[in-house]
Protein backbone atom coordinates (compact mmCIF):
# COMPACT_ATOMS: atom_id res chain seq x y z
CA UNK A 1 0.00 0.00 0.00
CA UNK A 2 0.79 3.64 -0.78
CA UNK A 3 -0.53 6.31 1.92
CA UNK A 4 -0.89 10.16 1.56
CA UNK A 5 -1.10 12.22 4.70
CA UNK A 6 -1.78 15.71 4.13
CA UNK A 7 -1.63 18.14 7.29
CA UNK A 8 -3.10 21.51 7.68
CA UNK A 9 0.25 23.51 8.29
CA UNK A 10 -1.34 27.62 8.18
CA UNK A 11 0.04 29.18 5.30
CA UNK A 12 2.44 26.28 4.98
CA UNK A 13 2.33 22.83 3.49
CA UNK A 14 2.74 19.51 5.10
CA UNK A 15 2.59 15.76 3.34
CA UNK A 16 4.15 12.62 4.26
CA UNK A 17 4.11 9.74 1.91
CA UNK A 18 4.39 6.14 3.54
CA UNK A 19 5.82 3.96 0.85
CA UNK A 20 5.16 -0.02 0.82
CA UNK A 21 7.55 -0.72 2.64
CA UNK A 22 6.54 1.39 5.76
CA UNK A 23 9.39 4.14 5.33
CA UNK A 24 8.55 7.30 4.70
CA UNK A 25 9.14 10.37 2.76
CA UNK A 26 8.29 14.16 3.98
CA UNK A 27 7.65 16.72 1.23
CA UNK A 28 7.47 20.21 2.47
CA UNK A 29 6.77 20.84 6.14
CA UNK A 30 5.36 24.16 8.22
CA UNK A 31 3.84 24.11 11.57
CA UNK A 32 -0.23 24.52 11.95
CA UNK A 33 -0.60 28.15 13.87
CA UNK A 34 -3.39 26.48 15.19
CA UNK A 35 -1.80 23.73 16.52
CA UNK A 36 -4.42 20.99 14.34
CA UNK A 37 -0.79 19.47 13.37
CA UNK A 38 0.69 16.97 15.85
CA UNK A 39 4.37 18.21 16.13
CA UNK A 40 6.43 17.13 12.95
CA UNK A 41 9.26 14.88 15.03
CA UNK A 42 6.04 13.05 17.01
CA UNK A 43 4.92 12.56 13.43
CA UNK A 44 7.78 11.09 12.01
CA UNK A 45 8.47 9.36 15.49
CA UNK A 46 9.90 5.53 15.04
CA UNK A 47 9.80 5.85 11.17
CA UNK A 48 12.34 4.72 8.71
CA UNK A 49 12.76 8.11 6.46
CA UNK A 50 13.71 7.78 2.49
CA UNK A 51 13.81 11.16 1.96
CA UNK A 52 12.94 15.10 2.98
CA UNK A 53 11.94 17.24 0.25
CA UNK A 54 12.08 20.91 -0.46
CA UNK A 55 9.76 21.91 -3.35
CA UNK A 56 11.54 25.41 -3.14
CA UNK A 57 13.01 27.69 -0.98
CA UNK A 58 10.14 29.20 0.63
CA UNK A 59 9.99 29.50 4.33
CA UNK A 60 6.31 27.99 4.32
CA UNK A 61 8.00 25.17 2.98
CA UNK A 62 11.06 24.51 4.78
CA UNK A 63 10.25 25.72 8.27
CA UNK A 64 9.61 22.53 9.61
CA UNK A 65 12.13 20.15 7.47
CA UNK A 66 14.84 22.53 9.55
CA UNK A 67 12.86 20.79 13.16
CA UNK A 68 13.78 17.26 11.42
CA UNK A 69 17.05 18.00 10.47
CA UNK A 70 18.06 19.59 13.89
CA UNK A 71 20.90 18.49 15.63
CA UNK A 72 19.49 18.00 18.87
CA UNK A 73 16.30 15.91 17.15
CA UNK A 74 16.13 12.31 16.68
CA UNK A 75 15.41 11.42 13.11
CA UNK A 76 17.84 9.83 10.84
CA UNK A 77 17.66 11.86 7.33
CA UNK A 78 19.60 9.98 3.96
CA UNK A 79 19.22 12.65 1.96
CA UNK A 80 17.70 16.40 1.35
CA UNK A 81 15.72 17.00 -2.12
CA UNK A 82 15.69 20.08 -3.53
CA UNK A 83 15.55 22.42 -6.51
CA UNK A 84 18.69 25.40 -5.40
CA UNK A 85 20.80 25.70 -8.60
CA UNK A 86 23.76 26.79 -6.02
CA UNK A 87 23.15 26.33 -2.38
CA UNK A 88 26.21 28.80 -1.60
CA UNK A 89 25.22 31.30 -3.90
CA UNK A 90 21.77 31.01 -2.97
CA UNK A 91 22.28 31.63 1.19
CA UNK A 92 24.47 34.49 0.49
CA UNK A 93 22.66 36.22 -1.97
CA UNK A 94 19.54 35.29 0.48
CA UNK A 95 21.27 37.58 3.32
CA UNK A 96 21.30 40.58 1.31
CA UNK A 97 18.27 42.70 -0.28
CA UNK A 98 17.28 45.50 -1.62
CA UNK A 99 16.89 48.67 0.54
CA UNK A 100 15.30 51.93 0.24
CA UNK A 101 16.05 55.18 1.52
CA UNK A 102 13.33 54.49 4.10
CA UNK A 103 13.91 55.98 7.41
CA UNK A 104 11.87 54.69 10.13
CA UNK A 105 10.21 51.37 7.39
CA UNK A 106 13.66 50.42 7.04
CA UNK A 107 14.06 48.41 10.13
CA UNK A 108 10.93 46.17 9.99
CA UNK A 109 11.70 45.65 6.35
CA UNK A 110 15.36 44.21 7.36
CA UNK A 111 13.35 41.93 10.44
CA UNK A 112 10.83 40.62 8.21
CA UNK A 113 13.25 39.89 5.18
CA UNK A 114 15.87 38.40 7.83
CA UNK A 115 13.17 35.84 9.41
CA UNK A 116 12.06 34.24 6.17
CA UNK A 117 15.85 34.34 4.71
CA UNK A 118 17.01 32.54 7.86
CA UNK A 119 14.80 29.61 8.16
CA UNK A 120 16.29 28.17 4.79
CA UNK A 121 19.98 29.12 5.98
CA UNK A 122 18.88 27.07 9.08
CA UNK A 123 17.85 24.38 7.08
CA UNK A 124 20.98 24.30 4.97
CA UNK A 125 22.99 24.83 8.18
CA UNK A 126 21.85 21.51 9.36
CA UNK A 127 22.05 19.32 6.87
CA UNK A 128 25.45 20.67 6.89
CA UNK A 129 26.04 19.67 11.02
CA UNK A 130 25.12 16.44 10.24
CA UNK A 131 26.21 15.96 7.22
CA UNK A 132 23.19 15.05 5.00
CA UNK A 133 23.36 14.29 1.91
CA UNK A 134 21.42 16.69 -0.75
CA UNK A 135 20.17 15.49 -4.16
CA UNK A 136 19.01 18.01 -6.58
CA UNK A 137 15.69 17.30 -8.45
CA UNK A 138 15.94 18.75 -12.12
CA UNK A 139 13.57 17.16 -14.93
CA UNK A 140 15.43 15.30 -17.07
CA UNK A 141 17.23 13.20 -14.06
CA UNK A 142 16.07 9.20 -14.32
CA UNK A 143 12.97 8.20 -12.06
CA UNK A 144 13.75 6.88 -8.51
CA UNK A 145 12.45 3.57 -7.15
CA UNK A 146 11.28 3.40 -3.75
CA UNK A 147 9.73 -0.20 -2.58
CA UNK A 148 7.83 -0.16 -5.63
CA UNK A 149 7.33 3.62 -6.40
CA UNK A 150 8.68 5.08 -9.07
CA UNK A 151 9.09 8.82 -8.23
CA UNK A 152 9.54 11.20 -11.88
CA UNK A 153 10.55 14.77 -11.38
CA UNK A 154 8.40 16.65 -14.12
CA UNK A 155 10.03 20.00 -13.21
CA UNK A 156 12.07 22.15 -12.91
CA UNK A 157 14.36 22.10 -16.26
CA UNK A 158 17.90 23.25 -16.26
CA UNK A 159 17.10 25.87 -17.95
CA UNK A 160 14.74 27.42 -15.07
CA UNK A 161 17.79 26.42 -12.79
CA UNK A 162 20.26 28.50 -14.66
CA UNK A 163 18.44 31.76 -14.36
CA UNK A 164 19.15 31.57 -10.61
CA UNK A 165 22.47 32.04 -11.14
CA UNK A 166 22.86 34.20 -14.39
CA UNK A 167 24.77 36.96 -14.64
CA UNK A 168 21.58 39.40 -13.58
CA UNK A 169 20.94 37.71 -10.50
CA UNK A 170 24.93 37.95 -9.56
CA UNK A 171 25.00 41.71 -10.23
CA UNK A 172 21.57 43.04 -9.25
CA UNK A 173 20.65 40.50 -6.23
CA UNK A 174 17.58 39.87 -8.43
CA UNK A 175 16.56 36.49 -8.25
CA UNK A 176 13.29 34.85 -10.06
CA UNK A 177 10.11 34.02 -8.48
CA UNK A 178 11.25 31.52 -6.18
CA UNK A 179 8.24 29.86 -6.99
CA UNK A 180 9.54 28.70 -10.62
CA UNK A 181 12.41 26.62 -8.84
CA UNK A 182 9.34 24.81 -7.52
CA UNK A 183 9.51 20.68 -7.69
CA UNK A 184 6.78 19.21 -9.43
CA UNK A 185 7.25 15.03 -8.44
CA UNK A 186 5.06 12.33 -9.73
CA UNK A 187 4.49 8.71 -7.91
CA UNK A 188 3.70 5.67 -9.94
CA UNK A 189 2.82 2.70 -8.20
CA UNK A 190 0.66 0.06 -10.50
CA UNK A 191 -2.30 2.32 -11.84
CA UNK A 192 -1.89 5.27 -9.06
CA UNK A 193 -0.25 7.99 -10.17
CA UNK A 194 -0.31 11.16 -7.49
CA UNK A 195 1.53 14.29 -8.56
CA UNK A 196 2.40 16.80 -5.83
CA UNK A 197 2.85 20.07 -7.58
CA UNK A 198 4.36 22.27 -5.11
CA UNK A 199 3.83 25.66 -5.68
CA UNK A 200 4.88 25.43 -9.23
CA UNK A 201 3.61 28.13 -11.58
CA UNK A 202 1.69 28.15 -15.06
CA UNK A 203 5.25 27.79 -17.12
CA UNK A 204 6.48 24.83 -15.06
CA UNK A 205 3.73 23.25 -16.25
CA UNK A 206 4.13 23.56 -19.56
CA UNK A 207 7.37 22.06 -19.02
CA UNK A 208 5.73 19.39 -16.53
CA UNK A 209 3.32 18.00 -19.13
CA UNK A 210 6.16 17.47 -21.72
CA UNK A 211 7.85 15.05 -19.64
CA UNK A 212 4.96 13.53 -17.99
CA UNK A 213 3.20 12.83 -21.95
CA UNK A 214 6.56 11.12 -22.55
CA UNK A 215 6.63 9.05 -19.75
CA UNK A 216 3.45 7.29 -20.76
CA UNK A 217 2.65 6.31 -17.56
CA UNK A 218 -1.49 6.17 -16.27
CA UNK A 219 -2.30 10.09 -15.67
CA UNK A 220 -2.91 11.20 -12.26
CA UNK A 221 -5.96 10.16 -9.36
CA UNK A 222 -4.82 12.46 -7.19
CA UNK A 223 -3.02 15.92 -6.98
CA UNK A 224 -1.87 18.41 -4.55
CA UNK A 225 -3.11 21.23 -6.28
CA UNK A 226 -0.01 23.84 -6.46
CA UNK A 227 0.82 27.22 -5.02
CA UNK A 228 -2.42 27.05 -2.81
CA UNK A 229 -4.55 27.06 -5.61
CA UNK A 230 -3.64 30.47 -6.72
CA UNK A 231 -4.34 31.77 -10.19
CA UNK A 232 -0.44 31.95 -11.47
CA UNK A 233 -0.27 28.34 -11.11
CA UNK A 234 -3.38 27.98 -13.83
CA UNK A 235 -3.56 28.13 -17.43
CA UNK A 236 -6.75 28.87 -18.19
CA UNK A 237 -5.44 29.99 -22.13
CA UNK A 238 -5.14 26.12 -23.10
CA UNK A 239 -3.15 26.41 -26.56
CA UNK A 240 -1.40 23.26 -27.38
CA UNK A 241 1.66 23.85 -25.53
CA UNK A 242 -0.24 25.61 -22.74
CA UNK A 243 -1.73 22.61 -20.44
CA UNK A 244 -2.28 22.88 -16.87
CA UNK A 245 -2.30 20.14 -14.32
CA UNK A 246 -5.31 19.07 -14.85
CA UNK A 247 -4.20 18.10 -18.19
CA UNK A 248 -1.97 15.18 -16.12
CA UNK A 249 -4.85 13.91 -14.31
CA UNK A 250 -7.55 11.15 -15.65
CA UNK A 251 -10.37 13.11 -16.46
CA UNK A 252 -12.54 9.75 -16.89
CA UNK A 253 -11.74 8.66 -13.33
CA UNK A 254 -12.91 10.69 -10.02
CA UNK A 255 -9.72 12.71 -9.47
CA UNK A 256 -8.96 13.65 -5.51
CA UNK A 257 -7.64 16.87 -5.74
CA UNK A 258 -5.65 18.58 -2.23
CA UNK A 259 -6.08 22.22 -1.25
CA UNK A 260 -3.95 23.86 1.24
CA UNK A 261 -5.29 27.35 0.88
CA UNK A 262 -4.39 28.48 4.72
CA UNK A 263 -4.36 32.18 3.97
CA UNK A 264 -8.02 34.20 3.17
CA UNK A 265 -6.82 35.17 -0.61
CA UNK A 266 -6.47 31.25 -1.48
CA UNK A 267 -7.78 29.92 -3.36
CA UNK A 268 -8.26 32.05 -6.51
CA UNK A 269 -12.06 31.62 -7.17
CA UNK A 270 -12.05 30.87 -10.76
CA UNK A 271 -9.42 28.64 -9.70
CA UNK A 272 -11.23 27.09 -7.19
CA UNK A 273 -14.45 26.52 -9.53
CA UNK A 274 -12.21 24.54 -12.24
CA UNK A 275 -11.28 22.34 -9.55
CA UNK A 276 -14.26 21.29 -8.10
CA UNK A 277 -15.61 20.70 -11.79
CA UNK A 278 -13.02 18.93 -12.67
CA UNK A 279 -12.31 16.84 -9.14
CA UNK A 280 -12.97 15.83 -5.75
CA UNK A 281 -11.57 18.82 -3.71
CA UNK A 282 -10.47 18.18 -0.01
CA UNK A 283 -9.24 21.34 1.26
CA UNK A 284 -6.82 21.83 4.40
CA UNK A 285 -8.22 25.07 5.00
CA UNK A 286 -10.05 27.34 2.68
CA UNK A 287 -9.80 30.96 2.38
CA UNK A 288 -13.03 31.50 0.56
CA UNK A 289 -15.04 29.60 3.46
CA UNK A 290 -13.42 31.96 5.89
CA UNK A 291 -15.05 35.49 7.08
CA UNK A 292 -13.68 38.67 5.35
CA UNK A 293 -11.63 40.57 7.91
CA UNK A 294 -9.86 44.15 7.69
CA UNK A 295 -8.21 45.18 11.04
CA UNK A 296 -6.88 48.33 9.39
CA UNK A 297 -10.02 49.15 7.66
CA UNK A 298 -8.90 50.37 4.43
CA UNK A 299 -10.16 47.28 2.41
CA UNK A 300 -13.05 49.90 1.42
CA UNK A 301 -11.36 52.27 -0.44
CA UNK A 302 -8.96 49.91 -2.56
CA UNK A 303 -10.74 47.83 -4.72
CA UNK A 304 -10.25 44.35 -4.73
CA UNK A 305 -8.49 44.78 -1.46
CA UNK A 306 -8.14 42.07 1.43
CA UNK A 307 -6.21 41.53 4.45
CA UNK A 308 -4.58 38.31 4.97
CA UNK A 309 -5.44 36.00 7.47
CA UNK A 310 -4.94 32.66 8.64
CA UNK A 311 -8.03 30.23 6.31
CA UNK A 312 -10.41 28.38 8.46
CA UNK A 313 -9.51 24.86 9.17
CA UNK A 314 -11.53 22.13 6.93
CA UNK A 315 -10.04 18.96 7.49
CA UNK A 316 -6.54 18.94 9.88
CA UNK A 317 -5.49 15.88 7.90
CA UNK A 318 -6.39 14.34 4.52
CA UNK A 319 -5.59 10.69 4.16
CA UNK A 320 -5.75 8.67 1.16
CA UNK A 321 -4.17 4.86 1.01
CA UNK A 322 -3.79 3.35 -2.69
CA UNK A 323 -3.32 0.04 -3.84
CA UNK A 324 -1.84 -0.91 -7.02
CA UNK A 325 -4.63 -1.95 -8.64
CA UNK A 326 -5.69 1.80 -8.85
CA UNK A 327 -8.04 2.10 -5.43
CA UNK A 328 -8.09 4.80 -3.18
CA UNK A 329 -9.00 4.38 0.56
CA UNK A 330 -10.34 7.71 1.97
CA UNK A 331 -9.12 7.15 5.55
CA UNK A 332 -9.27 10.86 6.87
CA UNK A 333 -10.86 13.83 5.18
CA UNK A 334 -13.90 14.95 3.80
CA UNK A 335 -14.42 16.70 0.61
CA UNK A 336 -15.99 20.44 -0.44
CA UNK A 337 -19.19 18.63 -0.48
CA UNK A 338 -19.74 18.26 2.52
CA UNK A 339 -19.58 22.42 3.30
CA UNK A 340 -22.26 24.23 3.14
CA UNK B 1 -8.76 72.09 -11.93
CA UNK B 2 -7.59 73.00 -8.67
CA UNK B 3 -5.94 70.07 -6.59
CA UNK B 4 -4.64 71.09 -2.87
CA UNK B 5 -2.87 68.34 -2.73
CA UNK B 6 0.96 67.88 -0.79
CA UNK B 7 1.25 64.84 -2.99
CA UNK B 8 3.70 63.92 -5.97
CA UNK B 9 3.27 65.13 -9.16
CA UNK B 10 4.01 62.60 -11.33
CA UNK B 11 1.41 62.52 -14.44
CA UNK B 12 0.57 59.09 -13.52
CA UNK B 13 -0.16 60.78 -9.81
CA UNK B 14 -2.43 63.44 -11.81
CA UNK B 15 -4.60 60.41 -13.57
CA UNK B 16 -5.10 58.87 -10.66
CA UNK B 17 -6.40 62.18 -8.64
CA UNK B 18 -8.45 63.00 -11.77
CA UNK B 19 -10.19 59.69 -11.49
CA UNK B 20 -10.51 60.08 -7.42
CA UNK B 21 -12.55 63.54 -8.51
CA UNK B 22 -14.89 61.38 -10.93
CA UNK B 23 -15.10 58.85 -8.36
CA UNK B 24 -16.86 62.01 -6.15
CA UNK B 25 -18.64 63.49 -8.85
CA UNK B 26 -20.57 60.06 -9.22
CA UNK B 27 -21.32 59.55 -4.97
CA UNK B 28 -23.24 61.95 -2.96
CA UNK B 29 -20.82 61.11 -0.09
CA UNK B 30 -20.85 59.88 3.55
CA UNK B 31 -19.56 56.94 5.43
CA UNK B 32 -22.24 55.19 5.47
CA UNK B 33 -22.43 54.88 1.67
CA UNK B 34 -19.83 52.63 1.89
CA UNK B 35 -20.90 50.13 -0.97
CA UNK B 36 -21.89 52.23 -2.95
CA UNK B 37 -18.74 54.08 -3.40
CA UNK B 38 -16.27 51.20 -3.82
CA UNK B 39 -18.51 50.35 -7.45
CA UNK B 40 -18.57 53.09 -8.54
CA UNK B 41 -15.03 53.94 -7.64
CA UNK B 42 -13.62 50.47 -9.47
CA UNK B 43 -15.60 51.16 -12.42
CA UNK B 44 -14.38 53.98 -12.72
CA UNK B 45 -10.70 53.13 -11.84
CA UNK B 46 -10.97 50.69 -14.68
CA UNK B 47 -11.76 53.16 -17.40
CA UNK B 48 -9.65 56.05 -16.03
CA UNK B 49 -11.44 57.95 -18.85
CA UNK B 50 -11.86 61.30 -16.28
CA UNK B 51 -12.91 64.79 -16.80
CA UNK B 52 -12.75 66.03 -13.78
CA UNK B 53 -12.16 69.78 -14.63
CA UNK B 54 -15.44 71.26 -13.63
CA UNK B 55 -15.44 70.13 -9.89
CA UNK B 56 -13.57 72.28 -7.38
CA UNK B 57 -12.41 70.54 -4.10
CA UNK B 58 -12.93 72.99 -1.87
CA UNK B 59 -11.16 71.01 1.24
CA UNK B 60 -8.81 68.30 1.58
CA UNK B 61 -8.09 66.87 5.01
CA UNK B 62 -5.63 63.67 5.86
CA UNK B 63 -7.69 61.33 7.97
CA UNK B 64 -5.11 58.74 8.68
CA UNK B 65 -1.96 57.73 7.22
CA UNK B 66 -0.56 54.46 7.25
CA UNK B 67 3.16 53.26 6.14
CA UNK B 68 3.60 50.12 4.74
CA UNK B 69 5.97 48.31 1.87
CA UNK B 70 5.61 45.73 -0.91
CA UNK B 71 6.73 42.30 -0.21
CA UNK B 72 5.40 40.10 -3.03
CA UNK B 73 3.98 40.92 -6.43
CA UNK B 74 2.72 38.82 -8.91
CA UNK B 75 1.81 39.38 -12.55
CA UNK B 76 -1.60 40.81 -11.15
CA UNK B 77 -1.55 41.02 -7.73
CA UNK B 78 1.28 42.71 -4.69
CA UNK B 79 1.28 41.46 -1.21
CA UNK B 80 1.99 44.53 1.23
CA UNK B 81 2.81 44.98 4.68
CA UNK B 82 1.31 47.94 6.60
CA UNK B 83 3.20 48.84 9.91
CA UNK B 84 0.67 50.44 12.48
CA UNK B 85 1.29 51.13 15.91
CA UNK B 86 4.62 48.07 15.61
CA UNK B 87 2.34 45.85 13.96
CA UNK B 88 2.24 43.86 10.89
CA UNK B 89 -0.98 43.81 8.53
CA UNK B 90 -0.50 41.86 5.32
CA UNK B 91 -2.88 42.87 2.51
CA UNK B 92 -3.52 41.97 -1.49
CA UNK B 93 -4.79 43.88 -4.21
CA UNK B 94 -4.47 44.67 -7.81
CA UNK B 95 -0.60 45.61 -8.62
CA UNK B 96 -1.63 48.82 -11.24
CA UNK B 97 -2.77 50.52 -8.12
CA UNK B 98 0.84 51.16 -6.72
CA UNK B 99 2.17 50.93 -10.29
CA UNK B 100 0.38 53.51 -11.19
CA UNK B 101 1.99 55.90 -8.33
CA UNK B 102 5.40 55.00 -8.83
CA UNK B 103 5.53 52.15 -6.47
CA UNK B 104 7.08 49.12 -8.14
CA UNK B 105 9.51 47.70 -6.49
CA UNK B 106 9.83 44.60 -3.77
CA UNK B 107 10.58 45.78 -0.53
CA UNK B 108 9.75 49.97 -1.88
CA UNK B 109 8.41 51.68 1.22
CA UNK B 110 5.26 53.30 0.33
CA UNK B 111 2.56 56.10 2.67
CA UNK B 112 -0.74 55.93 1.85
CA UNK B 113 -3.32 58.72 2.78
CA UNK B 114 -7.02 58.44 3.96
CA UNK B 115 -7.87 61.28 2.93
CA UNK B 116 -11.28 63.53 2.83
CA UNK B 117 -12.24 65.72 -0.22
CA UNK B 118 -15.34 67.97 -0.56
CA UNK B 119 -16.49 69.39 -3.22
CA UNK B 120 -20.03 70.69 -4.44
CA UNK B 121 -21.18 67.16 -4.77
CA UNK B 122 -20.60 66.88 -0.71
CA UNK B 123 -17.94 64.63 1.15
CA UNK B 124 -15.50 62.05 -0.21
CA UNK B 125 -13.06 59.73 1.71
CA UNK B 126 -10.35 58.56 -0.40
CA UNK B 127 -7.02 56.83 -0.81
CA UNK B 128 -3.81 58.27 -2.10
CA UNK B 129 -0.69 56.46 -2.56
CA UNK B 130 2.95 57.97 -2.34
CA UNK B 131 6.47 56.49 -2.47
CA UNK B 132 8.88 56.78 0.39
CA UNK B 133 11.72 56.74 -1.81
CA UNK B 134 12.04 56.17 -5.58
CA UNK B 135 12.01 53.21 -6.92
CA UNK B 136 15.00 53.14 -8.69
CA UNK B 137 16.98 54.13 -5.30
CA UNK B 138 17.58 50.84 -4.19
CA UNK B 139 21.03 49.85 -2.99
CA UNK B 140 21.98 45.39 -2.43
CA UNK B 141 22.53 45.94 1.53
CA UNK B 142 23.37 42.82 4.01
CA UNK B 143 21.57 42.53 6.70
CA UNK B 144 23.09 42.86 10.22
CA UNK B 145 23.54 39.17 11.64
CA UNK B 146 23.88 38.32 14.77
CA UNK B 147 27.10 36.25 15.60
CA UNK B 148 24.86 33.32 15.79
CA UNK B 149 23.03 33.50 12.80
CA UNK B 150 26.27 34.28 10.97
CA UNK B 151 27.87 31.65 11.93
CA UNK B 152 24.88 29.47 10.52
CA UNK B 153 25.77 31.45 7.46
CA UNK B 154 29.49 30.92 7.36
CA UNK B 155 28.55 27.20 8.18
CA UNK B 156 26.45 27.09 4.81
CA UNK B 157 28.99 28.63 2.75
CA UNK B 158 31.38 26.82 3.72
CA UNK B 159 30.45 23.22 3.99
CA UNK B 160 30.87 21.02 0.92
CA UNK B 161 27.56 19.58 0.46
CA UNK B 162 27.71 15.71 -0.84
CA UNK B 163 24.98 15.26 -4.08
CA UNK B 164 23.73 11.91 -4.72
Amino acid sequence: MLKFDFYESGHGETTIITFPDNGIGIIDAYPSQSNSRPDILKLIENKIIHFICLTHPHDDHAKDLATITNPSADACVPVLWHTITDIHQWAYYSTEFNAFPAGSMQNAIKRIRKETAMTTIKLFENIAHRNINTHKLRNDLVAKNIAGVEIYCLSPTEKVQQKFISKEVRSKNRFPDPNKLSAILAFHYGKTVFIHGGDALKSNWFDAAEKFFSLHIPNATIIKIPHHGSANSFSFKKTKHQHNYLDLCDANKAIKSILFAGDSTHPNEAVYQELLKNSTVYCTANGLKTADSDPLNIGFSIPGCQYISNSNICNPMISFECDQLGNINVISGHDCSACS
Amino acid sequence: MIIETNSITTSSEITINDSNLKFQALTSVTQATTSTMVNDYTAEFDKNKVNASRHTVKKRKVLRRLRGFIYEMDSNNVTVIFIDKDKEYRYSFAKRILIQNGISEKNQPFEMDEVEIEDENGLAIMTEFRPMADAKSSNVTPFNMSASEQKSLNTVLKHNYAEI
